[in-house]
């Protein structure tokens, strides 16, 4: 060990002092912690690495560092340092801690050197960010944090999957680049996908991250999105499928932000787009890794400071509607210079930081003319949407806020100023966040990079202009997401589980009434339309309720619309699904069971007795045939009936888990990660 | 319409300005490029000097179009309530 430690334990075990201290004290030890992680960051070299002994004779890699890992945890860090100043004035001890475990939770992602180590973290920054979210204390997040969870239950159960298939494979748990398709190839790029906000995987982003608080927010729009373009680029650099959704991202991300009303909202979508700015650089390989990885370190920054500066407006004025914005640049000149340097960045322009890492992706991106253009069309968005924001929330005037906004604590104002100095020193002076990659970049610079850049900023800022009051004029309304497509589909298929529930009673009808578990021994076809209607049923129940539409996704929580009871108790029961599970495993071994007493057991028993009567030998004929129904009696029955009972009490338990609160999923999480450990340890060990 | 003959005349006086700039550029970098390491990457067809302009107008047409009508008329409804 060269001198340093785990980035992660400095933040997670400090953390544990914060509820001891109170006032200056707690303030500085607050802020000493992401210092100290930097001067660790400081002493670790490319090359570093450290392994602890886990289980008996495993070992986990918890450091592993390279130019990547460590210019990417340099962007945490110093981010990190710079939110927790602006939101050291919160009183809120769960909030400290907690900001100090997801960023001690995206660097153990960032410096993992194998997989187990990487989904425990990224576990724990699920886990962390949903309790982030749980402290805006509304009905309408508390919805939402469900949803994120869920979301990233899907998503790390598809990272587990793959992972567990990696391993047998290949017997090897490291992190490395995969070369050829495979199963678990697409189970982990799937479940990465869903982190970093892939088309049709995205709608948590701009579902859940305008409904955390301002302070909560700055956290959530820059670690987790940003740990998984970071994995990406570990696992999937130059695969083409990554390149194209990653340009689709980019392209999509632009055109809903563009329409939307709530600042955070259009951020949100800003993320996916610019996320997929890195990915498709990241799909496209070679230099576009390190494209990608710089932009990632330039968006931490300038992304960030946007939900700092809006964080601010909504501190002054209780308003985040760009509809009911304006005329703030006077009352807050350092947050309205700060907005528009975070904002310019984004976009693209020349001395900025943005700038140099997109025209290095767009130079890797030279000879991939489709993915190209569809990056050329998503700068050209991120054009629209930034100088929207600007104008609307402090330039555009508005004599009402003009005169009641307030501006914001020095704390504040220091964060935001010195994000922007570094945005610009990085714009002027690039090599500054390149100093650790393997190749020395170029100065992009260029004659052919300013003509083309500034081709788009002043037709694209003209169109603005000219129409600023008319086409790119907010409106307020309540948007949805592509969620909607897939939750319609759902919705029209309710006929499905319908018409198999009247069949099913139909079945009902015509029965004995007798226990359930012999019931389905008896009736087979009944049980297995019963499981069919039911599964589909509570997915049915489960999509309708997480849908956007109507009761959610809405920007104010005066317009949500209350849950039945009813409601409320399908929505919490997430986990339906696994006493269905348990109760379809039942249904096949019972009707196993029950072929093998009708066919082979009774049977036998028959064949023997005819054989016995046919040689006249009528007693012992007799005294086979008892025994052999004796034997089916006690025996096969007994088995087919002790399956079912215990089937049904897994099956009960199973159910009673579903609490309906949040701690008891994080718990089935911590098992879940407990049981890969074992699953895990059975084969034999780490390699 | 005075808006958007203005836009146009902006388009095009950027455009034409830009067209000789990029053309400059490019022979000078061709220049560059044959004394240093034995010419530049070739470009696509399509890349004709000031490209980006055109490409800018179609960008905006674009977002126009899909932004702010298609997808607030299929994705959104209006709020609830005096909004």
């Amino acid at each position: 060990m060269g001198g340093f430690v785990v980035p992660a334990l400095i933040l997670i075990i400090g953390s544990l002092l914060v509820p001891l201290l109170r006032g200056t004290v707690r303030k500085i030890y607050i802020m000493a912690l992401p210092a100290l992680s930097l001067i660790n960051l400081l002493m670790m070299k490319p090359g570093a690495e450290l392994k602890i002994g886990f289980i008996t004779g495993f070992k986990l890699t918890l450091i592993k560092a390279d130019w990547l890992s460590l210019t990417v945890g340099f962007a945490f860090v110093i981010i990190g340092f710079f939110a927790l100043l602006y939101t050291i004035q919160v009183k809120e001890t769960a909030h400290q801690m907690l900001a100090l475990w997801y960023l001690g939770g995206a660097l153990g992602i960032i410096f993992a050197g194998d997989f187990l180590t990487l989904y425990i973290f990224w576990e724990l920054i699920a886990v962390v960010a949903t309790g982030f979210v749980l402290l805006e204390k509304q009905e309408e997040t508390r919805q939402a944090a469900f949803r994120y969870l869920i979301m990233h239950i899907i998503g790390g159960l598809l990272l587990l999957g793959g992972i567990w298939l990696q391993y047998l494979q290949t017997s090897s748990i490291a992190i490395t680049h995969f070369e050829t398709t495979s199963l678990p190839f697409w189970l982990i790029l799937a479940g990465v996908g869903v982190n970093a906000g892939f088309v049709f995987v995205h709608t948590w982003i701009p579902d859940t991250y305008p409904k955390a608080s301002y302070t909560a927010s700055i956290f959530l729009s820059v670690l987790t999105t940003k740990a998984a373009a970071y994995v990406l680029a570990r696992v999937a650099p130059g695969w083409e499928f990554v390149a194209y959704m990653g340009a689709a991202m980019a392209v999509f991300g632009a055109s809903m932000a563009l329409m939307q009303n709530n600042a955070r909202k259009l951020f949100s979508y800003s993320i996916i787009s610019q996320v997929g700015f890195m990915v498709a650089a990241i799909g496209i390989g070679s230099h576009g890794v390190e494209a990608g990885v710089f932009h990632l370190f330039n968006n931490v920054l300038f992304k960030s400071l946007l939900f700092m500066t809006i964080g601010a407006v909504i501190y002054s004025t209780g308003k985040e509607n760009l509809s009911e914005l304006g005329g703030l640049a006077k009352k807050m000149p350092v947050t309205a210079a700060a907005a528009t340097i975070a904002a310019l960045s984004m976009a693209g322009v020349p001395s900025l930081n943005g700038f140099v890492s997109k025209s290095l992706i767009f130079e890797a991106a030279h000879s991939y003319d489709a993915i190209y253009l569809l990056l050329e069309l998503a700068a050209i968005g991120t054009l629209f949407y930034s100088l929207k924001f600007i104008y609307f929330a402090f330039l555009r005037p508005n004599p009402q806020l003009e005169t009641s906004a307030k501006d914001v604590p020095l704390n504040m104002n220091i964060a935001m100023g010195s994000v922007a100095a570094i945005c610009l020193a990085i714009g002027i002076f690039p090599s500054i966040a390149t100093s650790l990659f393997p190749e020395h970049l170029e100065s992009m610079y260029t004659g052919a990079n300013l003509i083309g850049i500034l081709q788009i900023l002043i037709i694209g800022g003209g169109a603005f202009a000219i129409w600023r009051e008319s086409i790119f004029k907010p409106v307020n309304r309540v948007t949805y997401d592509l969620d909607v497509i897939y939750i319609k589909v759902i919705e029209n298929l309710v006929f499905i589980p319908r018409l198999l529930s009247d069949f099913n009673n139909w079945l009902e009808a015509k029965s004995e009434s007798i226990p359930y578990y012999l019931s389905l021994t008896k009736k087979p076809v009944s049980s297995f339309t019963n499981y069919l209607s039911d599964t589909l049923f509570v997915l049915w129940v489960d999509f309708w309720l997480f849908k956007p539409a109507g009761k959610l996704g809405t920007q104010t929580p005066s317009e949500t619309e209350e849950l039945s009871p009813l409601e409320n108790k399908l929505l919490f029961r997430p986990f339906y699904w696994i006493m269905k599970f348990l109760d379809s495993v039942s249904n096949r071994m019972s009707k196993a069971a029950s072929f093998f007493d009708t066919n082979i057991v009774d049977k036998t028993a028959e064949g023997m007795a005819t054989v016995m009567f046919s040689q006249k030998e009528v007693f012992q004929g007799h005294k086979v045939s008892s025994l052999a129904n004796l034997f089916d009696k006690i025996v096969v029955d007994g088995i087919v009936n002790g399956v079912a009972r215990i089937v049904f009490f897994f099956g009960e338990t199973a159910r009673r888990m579903q609490t309906g609160l949040v701690q008891s999923y994080a718990l089935i999480i911590v098992f879940a990660i407990a049981f890969a450990i074992f699953a895990l340890s059975i084969k034999g060990g780490f390699k | 319409m005075k808006k958007i003959l203005a836009f146009i005349a902006l388009v095009l006086i950027f455009s034409l300005i830009f067209s000789f700039v990029a053309l400059a550029s490019k022979n000078e970098g061709k220049k560059h490029g044959e004394e240093t390491a034995g010419g530049h990457e070739e470009e696509a067809g399509w890349r004709i000097p000031g490209w980006q302009s055109i490409f800018a107008v179609l960008a905006i047409i674009y977002y126009v179009v899909v932004s702010m009508n298609i997808l607030p008329k299929i994705a959104a409804r209006k709020p609830k309530g005096n909004k």
